[in-house]
């Protein structure tokens, strides 16, 4: 079984007495490990999905199974309880927290699990390190550039070690330098702390350092789902991951 | 996640001081209108059981009008079941309520003495009971009008000299300057020689007091100056009865005020949690119940009304403390106090005002549209 799966999924928006569903039966596997970017126009329902994988939304109809967890079954607390262990999510706008330093964004996450403030301190640093941003520890987010913003907000969803991280355009908002840095060391995520990556994006040549991209169009995969992949963004599977364990995490 | 809610209520350094400041103003109404309020209290309560009795020119209210003849002194202490009489002549400044009062009891020097649990702190207790002119000023009264041994002090018509200062333990006492009755019954413009305004009955056994206050009321029913003989509590009660009906004016405006903060409290909470619902939505998408974003909101307002709290109560404690402030009616000086309880309501209600404030921001919080508060600019 794969370790997301969706079958299908339909997201109905009522608006003014008028249905519009951006999201329309749609079955999709990722397996564990895999680097999966997602393409598609504006308003075509990326981000939508990307939040129903992470319990933040909930399906009108259809099933979401992510490490078999059936997620829209979740209570809201339970939901949130789930995805502060299983996924980590990276913002297109980063969403820090302006008042606190790099440090005490990237804490944030880890205060909901019980541990020693030594052993969150030492994790933290683990994900700034890993994050190429411990430099920049005790700095706020004003302080900061976008490009390092972002890699405090990737910090900060790898801190808890999930399996899962989910990207809403990273890089949408960061120069090209900046960008390439940031899928740099998304890639590194992948292939060296074994992480399973889905990443929206709405640069083809960013999707090209994923294994697969998927392409949503009016609420509907281009490319039959699952099975071939899109040709612009295919590449092999990268060798064999590290395991889970390196790096980051504890 | 204390450095989060600290750090997030100064992030808006204008709207959190003007938050505490509105908490801290209300706080500081409340812990007012207690201090008034146990004040009359604990006068009312302080005074000395039924074993006091005090004579007054019947249906007369005010120092100023209270004439009775010298001469039923030694009657009245005839009476069986009297142990002591102490006849007095009152001066005040003011018959009205008012904030800045000034009493002078002129009585027989000794029997002042015998009556009043004083305790001389400065000056000469000797020269007071030598000098005709001469007074003895409670500590509340010199601290007030910034009075010591030496000063010569005028009001009105009475011109003394204060020759020692005292402390009683007692609010009423602690307000008065006591003179030599014949010197405040020769006062020009007061006609009162022969005359004096109250006398107090000390009685053997309290049991006996509404006979004996009966009985004399009896004695001078028809004589020039009838009288109205009370227990010291049911008299004070009867002279601030008019005090007691502002107090419990003031009362109603103070819890008022409470109310008034609490709306004001509400909105300001609602604004802090509307100014950041995307910030509120990235911690419940990083994983945040809940309860816990409720709490937080509601931590942040229950803390800001906490710091208020404390400022507000910590004003009225060193404005009631240092000033020693009272207000007094007829004479009678009601001083406010400020008890230790009554700030640490003042800081708890405070903020429990802050966290029911922050209920429905709160709940807003942790229940918004996580999707679409992200999408959110
Ligand atoms: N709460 C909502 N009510 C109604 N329509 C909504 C709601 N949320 C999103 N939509 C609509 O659903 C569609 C899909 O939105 P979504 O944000 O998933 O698109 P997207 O592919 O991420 O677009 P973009 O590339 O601009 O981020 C859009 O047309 C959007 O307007
Ligand atoms: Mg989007």
């Amino acid at each position: 079984m794969a370790l997301i799966e969706l079958r299908g999924v339909t997201k109905v928006y009522s608006k003014g007495g008028r249905d519009f569903a951006p999201l329309k039966d749609l079955d999709l596997d990722i397996e564990k490990n895999e680097f999966v970017a997602l393409m598609g126009p504006s308003g075509s329902g990326k981000t939508t999905l990307l939040n129903i994988i992470s319990g933040i939304d909930k399906p009108t109809r259809g099933s979401v199974r992510v490490g078999g967890v059936d997620v829209p079954s979740l209570s809201r607390s339970k939901a949130a309880q789930w995805r502060s262990r299983a996924i980590g999510y990276i913002f297109q706008r980063y969403n820090l927290v302006p008042v606190l330093t790099a440090f005490e964004n990237v804490e944030l996450p880890l205060l909901l699990h019980k541990m020693s403030g030594a052993a969150r301190a030492k994790r933290v640093t683990l994900a700034l390190q890993a994050a190429g941003i411990s430099h920049r520890a005790n700095h706020t987010p004003t302080e900061l550039s976008g490009g390092e913003e972002q890699r405090v907000s990737i910090a900060r969803a790898i801190v808890a070690d999930p399996q899962i991280i989910v990207a809403d355009e990273p890089t949408g908002d960061l120069d090209r330098d900046s960008a390439s840095a940031v899928l740099g060391l998304l890639t590194r995520l992948h292939r060296e702390f074994g992480k399973t990556l889905l990443m929206v994006t709405h640069d083809a040549k960013a999707a090209e350092i994923a294994q697969r991209t998927i392409r949503l169009q009016k609420g509907t995969f281009l490319t039959p789902e699952p099975g071939a992949s899109s040709g612009n963004g295919t590449r092999p599977p990268t060798p064999s991951p590290a395991p889970t364990a390196a790096g980051a995490a504890p | 996640m204390i450095t989060y809610i600290l750090r997030s209520l100064l992030r808006n350094k204008t709207r959190s001081i003007l938050t505490i400041g509105a908490v801290a103003l209300t706080t500081f109404i409340f812990c007012f209108v207690r201090a008034i309020d146990s004040g009359m209290d604990r006068l009312l309560s302080s005074s000395g059981a039924e074993k006091k009795l005090i004579v007054y020119h019947k249906n007369r209210f005010c120092y100023a009008t209270s004439k009775l003849l010298e001469r039923y002194v030694p009657r009245i202490a005839e009476i069986p079941g009297v142990e002591r009489v102490l006849p007095l002549k009152v001066y005040v400044s003011n018959c009205r309520a008012s904030l800045d009062i000034v009493t002078f009891e002129g009585g027989p020097t000794d029997e002042l003495l015998a009556s009043r649990p004083i305790k001389v702190v400065a000056g000469d207790l000797e020269q007071w009971k030598r000098d005709e002119d001469a007074a003895l000023v409670g500590v509340a009264l010199a601290k007030r009008r910034s009075l010591s041994p030496g000063v010569k002090f005028r009001v009105g018509n009475v011109l003394v000299n204060v020759v020692a200062i005292f402390e009683s333990g007692s609010s009423v006492d602690d307000n008065i300057a006591f003179t030599h009755l014949g010197y405040l019954q020769r006062i020009p413009g007061l006609n009162s020689v022969g005359y004096v305004t109250q006398i107090e009955v000390y009685l053997k056994d309290p049991a006996r007091s509404e006979a004996i206050a009966r009985q004399i009321d009896d004695m001078f029913a028809t004589d020039e100056s009838p009288t109205d003989t009370k227990p010291e509590r049911a008299f004070l009660a009867r002279k601030t009865r008019d005090l007691a009906e502002v107090v419990t004016f003031a009362r109603v405006l103070g819890y008022v005020c409470v109310l008034v903060m609490l709306a004001i409290l509400a909105n300001t909470v609602v604004m802090a949690v509307q100014d950041r619902v995307r910030e509120l939505a990235m911690l419940q998408a990083v994983g945040y119940d809940v309860q816990r974003v409720a709490a937080i909101v509601l931590a942040e307002s229950g803390l800001a009304a906490f710091a208020g709290g404390l400022v507000g109560a910590g004003i009225a404690a060193l404005v009631l403390w240092w000033t020693r402030l009272g207000i007094a009616t007829e004479g009678i000086q009601v001083e406010f106090a400020l008890s230790f309880g009554s700030i640490g309501m003042g800081v708890v209600s405070s903020t429990v005002a802050g966290a029911i404030a922050g209920i429905a921001p709160a709940w807003h919080a942790s229940h918004l549209e996580i999707a679409d508060a992200l999408r959110s600019l």
